[in-house]
């Protein structure tokens, strides 16, 4: 096998200078945007790609995936800290994350996060690796009505997730459903909610949503409560505790390897979207635990499952990107067109005509994760200190740097008020204690749901969701999530 | 304690106190700059380019901007940087409104979408016109051809047309290709039957499948699956003759649909603000027709599937005009699948 061979002379050259320095210039960019709040991944790669027209494609890969690859982990270290998913990716991370942070363990929860990433980013490696030579099988096998039920089934996770408050997490999800109808569906050409706005033709953008309802509603929220973010005497500050979180996610290996192959399979399904593996893998190990009731209070279990799919499912969503040049989020889209600039076309062929490109690419990816994680687990000692400054300090640089993070993104002023709007609305949440997670997930999967929906009967009919096997098989499994977690909550009712 | 939370109190609002002079003296700093560059009128470029593309990054459009730029500041007569800025947003009215809107100097330009940016304007309620832009050029124009999925029964022109129903697999109507796609089977009589997408990737991904059966895109995005993995098969070519590429496959002029050739086919213009004065215009006419004849840029181009056709600002307008009329005439027909 042409692939396997070239494993380690690729090896060679990726560490040939000057390909560790990229490396290095790479993943450093995008650490610094995957802390901050509404810049991500595909701003530090668009920030890089001009830099990168001068170089050879080796370097310009090396480059690219450096920067993605960095910014999925460090998004993880202002959702843990601050309940801010630094990227959209690490929106779960904060249900147990910031529990934990709370709890004065912040340094063990960014040890796990941070050794959960790097695994997660080597296992999703290795699988598109073995899984290249048939990748293209396995993307082709996804149609319309396996997305809608992907989204059915991701939706269905809200059950799981908001257990104790059923009614209010309906009520959010349903909320979000809205949300995420508004604007100009291009499958059925209409124009939705958009009250006479041209911004809003383009609906409600993720983003400027998620920083609205989790960084400023938690701004707004740390300055009224003062104090510090640890609320207990009990700071573990001590490197023991960062080694516990580096231990736990061995201990809980289980529930790594599970994430982690979530993710990857999420990752290689195009149009679903890496946002939403994160989601899952959390709902998956929540639904498949015992001691379902510790979740959401500081599980370090939390922290390991979304923060393994996510930094997988990079790997996964290499497959359709590179075998179909489909690129599967904005990230690829770039990367892909930085391909095409050096001459190379992903497609069909690449696995024939570049496949030491390849290679080097898959290597520049675990070589980033590993280098984020360790920077990150050198300074989780003096970051986790940021839950013990004053909220009254903390709280106004949150509220700053999202502001600033929300226009720096597309330099739209609308932008910053859909951000105050959901500030708004996710201080209401929180106060009245309705599962703002639920909406997320609702915003994130409604688009997906309904263009699916309509494609398949448009292409298939209603038959559609259920001939094919994968779609009835996504089908049942919603089904049964669905009933057992109803039916528990039930008999959890009645014991109590 | 309290003298500690004072302590801070103070500091931030030093901080914040500094921040806002820093702010204010920027912006006087660059009012300074601009009323000394009104003195005299005909230096151009005075301070660096800003190039819209209406679009996220990624997409061909991107790619093109992005090889222009660096060749295009070459041959500008003062030494600035043309910094590519993607505005993304309601199918490209946020970034043309942008450059429409911009003051008329012309250190804004745009890329275009023609006749996607036509038909915009025709069906949506945009506060742009199009023949109101000071045009720049044409860079490029791509060759659209017309494959069917093997999956299809169908296997000739004369076969679609006596089909029940062809399903069609599309992005948005109101785009350059999904147009193209409606004028022609339209015009053919062939039985539509719409399976839309957000994207030609994922449309051109259903033809593989084998959910839709015909699809119609520039012949360098369908180029990996005809001529790679056989997994479509090429029936039209939107050109005057016969591709290098594809010598079998006949052309839609042989088929007996001249016109179409006006319509189906995708270009790559440049512009800037209207109102921009003729001496600025003429620098950066000048400076575009240096970059076309540029080896190194048409190099680039190429390597990038991207097949430069480029004409000057005159003839660029002229394409412009010319589509506007070409596409009211189609406008019933628009109205009747966009709404």
């Amino acid at each position: 096998m042409n692939l396997m061979e070239l494993i380690i002379p690729t090896f060679i050259d990726f560490f040939e200078w000057p390909g560790p320095l990229y490396l290095v210039l790479g993943a450093s960019v995008g650490m610094l945007f995957g802390i901050l709040p509404g810049l991500g991944g595909p701003q530090a790669v668009v920030l890089l790609l001009p830099l990168t027209f001068g170089l050879e494609p080796r370097l310009a890969i090396t480059t690219l995936i450096g920067a993605s690859g960095a910014t999925a982990f460090s998004g993880s270290v202002t959702a843990i800290l601050i309940n801010t998913p630094g990227t959209a990716v690490n929106a779960a991370t904060c249900f147990d994350g910031f529990p934990l942070a709370r709890q004065g363990k912040a340094g063990m929860a960014l040890g796990a996060s941070a050794t959960s990433s790097a695994l997660g980013a080597i296992f999703g490696a290795i699988i598109l690796t073995l899984v290249l030579p048939i990748g293209r099988k396995l993307v082709l096998a996804f149609s319309y009505p396996e997305y809608f039920m992907l989204a059915i089934l991701g939706l269905s996770i809200i059950v799981v997730i908001s257990r104790e408050t059923l009614l209010k997490g309906f009520i959010a999800a349903i909320l979000g459903l809205l949300f995420s109808s508004f604007g100009y569906c291009g499958i059925t050409g209409s124009v939705r909610f958009t009250f006479g706005l041209i911004y809003l033709w383009d609906g409600i953008k993720l983003v400027p949503a998620l920083i609205g309802l989790f960084a400023i509603a938690e701004a707004v929220d740390l300055f009224i409560g003062r104090g510090t973010i640890a609320r207990t005497e009990r700071f573990e500050g001590a490197i023991t505790g960062v080694f516990e979180g580096v231990k736990s996610v061995f201990k809980h290996f289980r529930v790594f390897l599970r994430s982690a192959i979530i993710g990857t399979i999420i990752g290689i399904i195009p149009g679903v979207g890496g946002s939403v593996s994160n989601f899952i893998a959390y709902a998956h190990i929540v639904q498949s635990s015992k001691d379902k009731e510790k979740f959401g209070h500081g599980d370090i279990r939390g922290v390991i499952a979304p923060e393994a799919a996510n930094d997988a499912k990079d790997g996964g969503a290499l497959i359709p990107t590179l075998i179909f040049g489909i690129p599967g989020s904005i990230v690829m889209a770039v990367l892909l067109g930085a391909l095409m600039i050096h001459g190379i076309e992903p497609g069909p062929r690449m696995m024939l005509d570049y496949p030491e490109l390849i290679l080097i690419l898959i290597w520049a990816l675990v070589f980033s994760n590993l280098f984020t994680s360790t920077v990150g687990l050198l300074l989780s000692l003096q970051l986790s200190k940021i839950t013990l400054i004053p909220t009254t300090i903390v709280a106004p640089v949150i509220f700053v740097l999202s502001i600033l993070g929300t226009y720096a993104l597309n330099k739209m002023f609308a932008d910053v008020v859909v951000v105050l709007i959901f500030g708004l609305l996710g201080f209401a949440m929180k106060r009245f204690d309705y599962p703002r997670i639920s909406l997320v997930i609702a915003l994130v999967l409604g688009g997906l749901a309904q263009k699916s929906f309509h494609q398949t009967i448009m292409a298939l009919g209603i038959k559609g969701f259920i001939i094919r096997p994968i779609s009835l098989g996504l089908l049942i499994a919603t089904i049964v999530l669905l009933v057992f977690s109803l039916a528990k909550s039930k008999r959890e009712g009645e014991a109590v | 304690m309290k003298k500690r939370k004072c302590f801070f109190s103070l500091i931030v609002f030093l901080i914040v106190l500094s921040l806002i002079v820093f702010a204010v003296g920027c912006q006087q700093a660059e009012k300074v700059a601009e009323e000394k560059t009104e003195v005299k009128a005909v230096e151009f470029p005075t301070k660096n380019i800003t190039l819209v593309v209406p679009v996220v990054p990624g997409g061909g459009f991107d790619r093109c901007a992005r090889i222009f730029a660096p060749y295009f500041e070459k041959y500008l007569p003062r030494k600035v940087t043309v910094v590519v800025e993607n505005v993304p947003g309601a199918s490209w009215v946020i970034g043309i409104d942008k450059v429409y809107r911009a003051k008329p100097d012309g250190h804004t330009i745009g890329i275009f979408n023609i006749p996607g940016n036509v038909v915009t304007q025709l069906v949506m309620d945009v506060k742009f016109d199009l023949n109101k832009f000071t045009w720049v050029g044409r860079i490029a124009e791509d060759i659209y051809v017309m494959a069917i999925s093997p999956s299809s029964t169908h296997r000739t022109v004369d076969e679609l047309i006596k089909a029940e129903k062809v399903k069609i697999a599309t992005d948005g109507l109101a785009s350059t290709s999904g147009l193209g796609v409606l004028i022609t089977t339209d015009r053919m009589g062939i039985n539509q039957h719409f399976i839309l997408h957000d994207g030609s990737t994922e449309s051109i991904l259903a033809a593989v499948r084998g959910d839709a059966e015909l699809v119609q895109y520039p012949y360098g995005s369908l180029k990996p699956y005809i001529k790679d993995s056989n997994e479509l098969i090429p029936l039209i070519v939107f050109a005057d003759n016969r591709l290098p590429d594809l010598p079998d496959v006949p052309t839609i002029v042989e088929l007996g649909y001249p016109e179409l050739l006006d319509v189906v086919k995708l270009q790559r213009l440049i512009a800037t603000t209207p109102g921009v004065p003729e001496d600025v215009a003429q620098i950066l006419n000048d400076a575009f027709l240096q970059t076309m004849n540029d080896p190194e840029f048409q190099h680039k181009l190429k390597e990038a599937k991207i097949d430069l056709a480029a004409t000057g600002a005159e003839e660029a307008a002229k394409i412009i005009k010319n589509a506007v009329e070409q596409f009211t005439a189609y406008k019933p027909l628009l109205l009747e699948h966009v709404k």
